[in-house]
């Protein structure tokens, strides 16, 4: 099931927040608008997928500061700091924290759809991934201790006759795992099995 | 005891002078009388100055009272003399008088008691001409040692009499005749010069004011010029006057002027600049929301294939267009008005406008203008604020290049030139473009003055007051060949100068 993607502006100058929303709008995904980073905090729930447009400077906590509660609590959501005036430190303090771009403001021409819709792009595909890796990781645990085994080796290219030997058993024996292997992992054949722990250990 | 009189007593008759003795006895209570009876011992009591009044008989063995009086003229000149004879005559007296003789009696018993009041005011006459000498003499000596020039004109301006520090004042050399002079010449300006007396009003007799006066040698000076109207004994009205050279305080007080509205300027500046960022801040959300509202347009008008939207989208592609440049024009005053510190650090000039001229390579490359060096060598490195003074040189690159806009792609040239100067170091941005038209130079730098039809006029404004804040000069002028040239010069600062 695929979540839709949400856009969370945080803005407290209205007209701001409300062009935005209206910017968004034909990129099909919805929107939520908060005037002050505090009410974004409030409301915000991790498990819905998104990104995060947001004022620097703002009444109360600044864009920044908001960016460094999300970091303390692990929350690595796409975020886009926008800011009228930003200066060197600053922007170099957000990109620390994560932030995808820092934009002027009034931004040029399509420079915020963009970022929006980069924002939006990476946020699915790390999340895609997320979810891959975690579908990989469901079909290793299958695996017996033996499967596991037998799995390692032919990874690292050993032939079964020579697993045979290293594990001391038959090769029928080897051959049986080594089958359970490609069907548990649902894969065909070594090059496939090989891509599959590779992206499991997330590389 | 005070002597009341020291008396020459001079006359053959030993009767007489004891008449004489006996008379002024009577007015004076301590008398000392020296009574000469030959040419020597005359000589020696008039060398001597041991008399205060000479008297004389005009009938001498050994000499005439015409002879004593002269004698003692030449070497006591206040010293008076009373002619006191019976032998005289009154051509005698008419002559006597004429060589400054004070009195003249008869010597006859009636006459007698005339001497005592002839004494006695003969000595207080003398006494009175002494201190009008003595006063005159330190009149004399003020004059000349005074700094302020000090004269005597007519009312027609001829010149009477000044001091010496007059003629050091005007350059009039010593051996001029004053007299030959007047004062109307020496006036920068011919209508100030006019009659003397007619600055003096009837009411007014003393005329105090500020002018400039010509030297000789042409140069001018401010002095304040202080009139007198005086009327003489006789009648005759002259005008005193004295003449303060305050060109030195003129200077300073020109400079003074001159820094204050520097100052002021500085000040509006900064109070625009205030302004400015309030401005800045508060039209910067409306703007951002205009160019997104725009963007949001152009994207929902892409789903919608109309024909007829073609325009729309276009218009709403401007609106868009202006919002963004109407924010670059806004950040471009934010960042001057907000830039309130500055950095200085040494700067190698040739590089940095090398490295300037790169930041506007996008805008070089699309009017395909070309630039031309001509940097000097070996310059010494600047202590300047390198933003500040790219802000400088990007905008008369912008400048430049607007300027060209009308010229064939081909033809656009840019010459950036540096040289050594007195002030330091000279930089030059010269194109071929439209020149300053028939703006003057001192409007150049004036805000909001500008012959762009887009532009904002605050460009040089701001360019002229950060090379001034640096301790140079900015200005431009039109190019021989056509186009403009603009310059800037910085100062050379020595290390530990800051």
């Amino acid at each position: 099931m695929t979540l839709q993607q949400t856009v969370y502006i945080v803005d407290d100058d209205k007209g701001s927040r409300e062009s935005i929303h209206a910017l968004v709008a034909p990129m099909n995904v919805q929107t939520r608008l908060f005037s002050s980073a505090e009410e974004f905090l409030a409301a915000y729930d991790p498990e819905q997928p998104g990104c995060l447009v947001t004022d620097l400077r703002m009444l109360g906590m600044s864009g920044v500061e908001l960016l460094e509660r999300l970091d303390e609590r692990g929350i690595r959501l796409p975020t886009i700091v926008l800011s009228a005036y930003a200066d060197v430190p600053i922007t170099v303090r957000a990109m620390q924290l994560g932030a995808l771009t820092l934009l002027e403001k009034p931004s040029r021409d399509l420079e915020l759809w963009d970022a929006i819709r980069q924002a939006l792009e990476t946020e699915r595909q790390s999340r895609e991934q997320a979810a891959r890796i975690r579908e990989l990781h469901g079909r290793l645990k299958t695996l017996t201790a033996q499967e596991r085994q037998v799995l390692e080796m032919i990874v690292n290219g050993l032939p079964n006759k020579a697993i045979a030997n290293r594990l001391l058993v038959s090769l029928r024996t080897v051959e049986s795992r080594r089958k359970s292997v490609f069907d548990k992992t649902k894969t065909r054949t070594v090059a496939e099995l090989a891509r599959l722990v590779a992206e499991a250990k997330g590389q | 005891m005070k002597t009341d009189l020291r008396l020459l007593l001079v006359d053959d008759n030993p009767n007489d002078r004891h008449l004489v003795r006996r008379e002024l006895g009577k007015e004076f209570q301590s008398i000392e009388i020296q009574e000469p009876i030959n040419w020597e011992e005359f000589q020696t009591a008039l060398q001597n100055e041991t008399f205060d009044l000479v008297i004389t008989d005009y009938q001498l063995l050994w000499a005439t009272g015409l002879d004593i009086l002269q004698t003692v003229r030449q070497q006591r000149s206040h010293c008076p003399v009373i002619m006191f004879t019976a032998t005289g005559s009154e051509e005698v007296a008419v002559e006597a008088m004429k060589h400054g003789l004070d009195d003249y009696i008869i010597k006859t018993y009636d006459h007698l008691a005339w001497l005592r009041a002839a004494v006695r005011r003969a000595l207080e006459q003398a006494a009175v001409a002494e201190r009008t000498e003595s006063l005159e003499q330190r009149l004399a000596n003020l004059l000349t040692i005074l700094t302020v020039g000090v004269f005597r004109c007519r009312p027609d301006g001829q010149l009477l009499d000044s001091n010496c520090a007059f003629r050091r004042l005007l350059l009039i050399p010593e051996e001029t005749d004053i007299r030959g002079r007047n004062l109307s010449n020496f006036f920068l300006d011919p209508v100030e010069a006019g009659d003397v007396a007619a600055r003096l009003q009837a009411d007014q007799q003393v005329r105090n004011y500020e002018t400039r006066l010509v030297r000789e040698d042409n140069a001018t000076l401010w002095v304040t010029l202080q009139e007198t109207l005086q009327e003489e004994a006789d009648g005759t009205i002259v005008i005193d006057g004295i003449v303060d050279d305050i060109s030195a305080r003129k200077q300073s007080e020109e400079s003074l002027r001159q820094t204050e509205a520097d100052m002021a300027h500085m000040a509006r500046i900064a109070a625009m600049g205030e302004l400015l960022a309030g401005i800045a801040h508060e039209i910067n959300q409306p703007l951002n929301a205009i160019a997104n509202y725009s963007v949001a347009c152009i994207k929902q008008l892409e789903s919608l294939p109309q024909p007829e939207l073609a325009g729309v989208r276009e218009w709403i592609g401007q609106i868009s267009e202006q919002a963004t440049r109407t924010a670059s024009i806004i950040r471009g005053m934010r960042q001057f008005a907000s830039r309130q510190e500055t950095y200085h650090a040494p700067v190698e000039l040739n590089s940095l406008l090398v490295d300037t001229s790169n930041l506007l390579r996008f805008e070089l490359r699309q009017s395909k203008a070309k630039l031309q060096w001509d940097l000097a060598e070996s310059l010494p490195p600047l202590v300047v604020d390198r933003i500040q003074i790219q802000q400088v040189i990007v905008n008369l690159l912008q400048n430049a290049l607007e300027s060209m806009e009308n010229v064939p792609k081909e033809k656009r040239m840019i010459r950036i030139g540096t040289r050594r100067c007195e002030q330091g170091v000279e930089v030059s941005v010269a194109d071929c473009g439209a020149g300053l038209g028939d703006m003057r130079p001192d409007q150049l730098c004036q805000p909001f003055v500008t012959s762009k039809p887009r532009g904002l006029g605050m460009g040089l404004p701001i360019s002229k007051t950060i090379i001034q804040t640096h301790g140079g000069k900015l200005w431009g002028e039109n190019c021989e060949a056509g186009g403009a040239v603009f310059y800037f010069t910085l100062p050379l600062k020595r290390e530990g100068n800051v």
